[in-house]
């Protein structure tokens, strides 16, 4: 039976596991501040992000894995094994999708599926996990696709922030740009799907938008799994975590936090809420 | 450097290198002004900084690889540039450098004929990489720069002369692609990735010749309308942009300066040459920050609600149908130019109503017009402009209108918050009528006259208490009527109380107001400007 690889990048969130037990491939993306270039996860850690984003009177930026990097692992992989399937963050957020497909097709563009995930966090970290589970069967990379592409639409992220700052001045704010310029002070509910940050409505308090951000999250039907993700403030993430588990008590529940590639676009103090819908 | 005027026949891999380097320096000089090009947020928003660093890549690449052979030196080039490729314009010039190399592949160096025809292969291995290539960006600049590279080889031109031709073709075709994509033209620039490439080859023409065309990179053309990146309800202030340039620029000061001066800020560029857009109240100070910081090149201010105005007296009675956006947009009814102004920066469009509360049909029925959306929420913010809202709401025939009778503005602000402006009418509704009934208002004024209101007694010159309306409490001071009006809140956990101060109303006095009502109500609070004519103060309570 033909054996896949899988290969992701480091804006990925396994909630509850590691992604080095997985047997995967994770490709960083970089943060940069000024001339420094760091690669998410490995020269980065997100403590060191937090403290650095408070002091340094510069703001961050971030970059795709640059092509070369995708053909090395690319080349590595097909060299072991029959095929690869590499998930990836959103192609609307991030240029890393269409750097990879390009990898891709001069690597070995019969071999390699690249899937958009049209999601990021936790939302691709669930794909990637069903894409390990399926891998260890008997089962064809085109099925693996197939299946991730079934999964996709039953992923939900719903998130607040503290403030709309961030997205607006690294460019990822899209429509929620209509929650911005509120004269009076609002926390701002979102929903990431099909690849957009979508406004959903508006809170005056923060307790307010972890609530909503909690019940919408958990609103849409019965769930296979669900988690909690965060940007530095994990005592309000495992209050929601604790809240649910109790409502929930059926549901598998993880906290965990996202990376400095996308704390760079939300900032600290982000709040979300993911689930996978029951199929 | 003086101009070299000796012919050169071919290059080796120690050229290359050479002129390569100084290429890779051009575009990392130019890269600030090649950033100011972008006029649209994308995930690699920085093109002239991602080309200067892939093009650093590729020096370094070259650099390693030692020898004089152009084979070596150029696969070097490429394989440095493809590692260090960023975002996508990098990419695309990575792809293009492999094409280069592949066709350089086994020569020890190479004439102009042999060079033109590396462009070429380089130009189409561009094409090639992109998933769906689009004209008017810098595959459009390569393809043009190698075409007219052939013409000038095939006419037995040298490596300079074609360089030259090659350059040349290049900056008309980065000229022309305003005209072939419509965004540039709407934003009045050139494409950056074409720019940038153009640079790059200027650098490269520049080595061989001592001297180039032209330093100056095309001129950035601020009066360009970024009105297409905005939401329309950023609907008030001055629509600012400024180019300035300096020396050293803090550019993370200059936005921090700005980010409170207004919104929609966008800074694009370097420590050289700056563009900031935003828009303001105030945009002296927009100035004073760029003086302050540097050299100020072009300056553009519109006022955007004259603008806005314009717009609309403009149009004709019947105004032909313009494309309405789906989604739900909002009108709520305002009285005061603090909640006016509140209103319009939640994204509603504002009937104003001046004391009496009363607007007409015809206003409100203007103000649903001026909202481009597929359905309409009409916020009436209190019981006397009900009728008149339904009334408005029937006379539309072109979309659908629904009237969520808020009783008061406290409740309208409840309610535009939890409008969600992409899901339909009947959703909204309800959720806007469920946050508006979770909202309380406490309203302060002072009786005209004698009078008995909900069974409360009332003399003349009192101060006077409504909570959702009803009269509730009259005394003499309003500090003690917040505390009996919150006595007839209904019980519930409350987590912020806003107060509206009136035009009547004392800020220091709405401070005072606050103990009380933390106190009493374990709420967090905030102060705002109402500018509500008749009550002193309106206190909302969530």
């Amino acid at each position: 039976m033909a054996s896949i690889a899988i290969v992701t990048d480091s804006t990925a969130d396994f909630a509850g596991i590691e992604p080095a037990d997985l047997g995967i491939t994770v490709v960083p993306l970089t943060v940069h501040w000024g001339r420094d270039v760091l690669r998410d996860r490995v020269d980065l850690s997100t403590s060191e992000f937090y403290d650095r984003l408070r002091t340094d009177p510069n703001l961050p930026k971030t970059a795709a894995p640059p092509v070369g990097i995708f053909e090395e692992v690319f080349r590595e992989c097909v060299s072991r094994y029959d095929a690869v399937i590499a998930v990836h963050i959103a192609a609307t957020l991030s240029s890393t999708w269409s750097v990879a497909a390009n990898a891709a097709s001069t690597v070995a563009p019969e071999r390699i599926y690249v899937v958009d995930s049209t999601s990021t966090s936790v939302g691709l970290g669930w794909l990637v996990q069903h894409a390990v589970d399926l891998a260890s069967g008997d089962v064809e990379a085109s099925t693996i696709v197939a299946a991730l592409e079934e999964m996709i639409p039953r992923i939900r992220l719903y998130l607040t922030l503290e403030s709309l700052e961030y997205l607006q001045r690294g460019g990822r704010i899209g429509r929620a740009q209509a929650f911005v310029g509120a004269l009076l002070s609002v926390k701002p509910v979102l929903q990431v799907a099909e690849g957009a940050v979508i406004p959903i409505e508006r809170v005056r308090t923060r307790a307010g938008s972890i609530r909503r951000v909690a019940e919408l999250g958990t609103g849409a039907g019965p769930m296979e799994r669900l988690a909690v993700v965060h940007g530095d403030c994990e005592a309000e993430a495992v209050a929601v975590r604790d809240e649910l588990t109790r409502r929930l008590p059926e549901v598998p529940i993880n906290v965990t936090e996202v990376g400095a590639v996308i704390a760079t676009y939300t900032g600290p103090g982000i709040v979300g809420v993911g689930c996978v819908l029951a199929s | 450097m003086p101009a070299n005027t000796e012919k050169v026949t071919s290059i080796d891999g120690s050229d290359l290198l050479a002129a390569l380097e100084a290429a890779a320096q051009s575009v990392d000089h130019h890269a600030g002004a090649i950033n100011a090009l972008n006029v649209f947020p994308v995930p690699d928003g920085d093109t002239g900084t991602n080309m200067a660093l892939t093009l650093r890549s590729a020096s370094d690449g070259a650099r390693s690889a030692g020898g004089s052979s152009l084979a070596d030196v150029s696969a070097a080039m490429a394989r440095g540039a493809l590692m260090g490729a960023r975002g996508n314009s990098g990419v695309i010039l990575a792809q293009l450098l492999r094409g280069v190399a592949r066709a350089l592949d086994g020569k020890p160096s190479a004439d102009a004929r042999t060079l033109a025809a590396a462009f070429r292969v380089g130009a189409d291995a561009a094409y090639t990489a992109v998933a769906k290539p689009v004209e008017g960006t810098i595959l459009t600049v390569a393809r043009a720069a190698a075409e007219a590279a052939e013409a000038a080889a095939a006419e037995g031109q040298d490596v300079a002369a074609m360089l030259a031709r090659s350059h040349s073709a290049a900056r008309d075709a980065v000229a022309a692609t305003p005209e072939q994509l419509p965004l540039l033209k709407r934003a009045g620039v050139v494409d950056s990735g074409g720019e940038g490439y153009r640079v790059f080859l200027e650098g490269l023409l520049r080595h061989f010749t001592g001297e180039a065309p032209s330093p100056q990179p095309i001129e950035i053309d601020v009066h360009a309308d970024l009105s297409s990146l905005h939401d329309e309800n950023d609907t008030y202030g001055y629509c600012t942009e400024v180019l300035f340039q300096g020396a050293s620029i803090d550019v993370e000061r200059v936005r921090n300066a700005l980010d409170a001066v207004g919104t929609s800020l966008l800074v694009v560029g370097d420590a050289t040459l700056l563009k900031v857009h935003i828009h303001t109240l105030q945009p002296g100070r927009v100035l004073d920050v760029a003086v302050e910081h540097g050299e100020i090149v072009q300056v553009k201010v519109d006022n955007i609600q004259l603008q806005r105005q314009r717009f609309a007296a403009d149009t004709p009675p019947e105004p032909p149908r313009m494309e309405l956006e789906p989604g739900t947009g909002m009108v709520a009814v305002a009285c005061g130019a603090g909640f006016r102004d509140i209103f319009q920066s939640l994204g509603a469009t504002v009937v104003d109503a001046p004391g009496t509360m009363n607007p007409s049909i015809e206003q409100i029925v203007e103000a649903i017009k001026r909202t481009r959306r597929e359905h309409v929420v009409v916020l009436s913010n209190d019981p006397n402009v009900v009728l008149a809202s339904e009334a408005a709401a029937r006379l539309i025939d072109d979309r659908t209108v629904a009237v969520v009778p808020t009783r008061n503005m406290p409740q309208g602000i409840a309610a535009a918050l939890a409008l969600n402006p992409e899901a339909e009418l009947d959703d909204n509704i309800l959720s806007l009528t469920r946050a508006a009934a979770a909202c309380h208002a406490i309203a302060l004024t002072h009786a005209v006259r004698d009078a008995t209101v909900d069974e409360v007694a009332i003399g003349s010159g009192q101060a006077l208490a409504f909570l959702d309306g009803r009269a509730v409490a009259a005394g003499d001071g309003f500090s003690d009527l917040i505390s009996r009006a919150i006595g007839s809140l209904p019980s519930g956990s409350y987590e912020i109380a806003t107060i509206y101060v009136g035009s009547k109303g004392v800020e220091m006095e709405a401070a005072t107001f606050a103990d009380c009502l933390s106190q009493h109500l374990s709420v967090t609070v905030e102060i705002a400007t109402g500018g509500q004519p008749h009550y002193e103060y309106i206190i909302s309570v969530e």
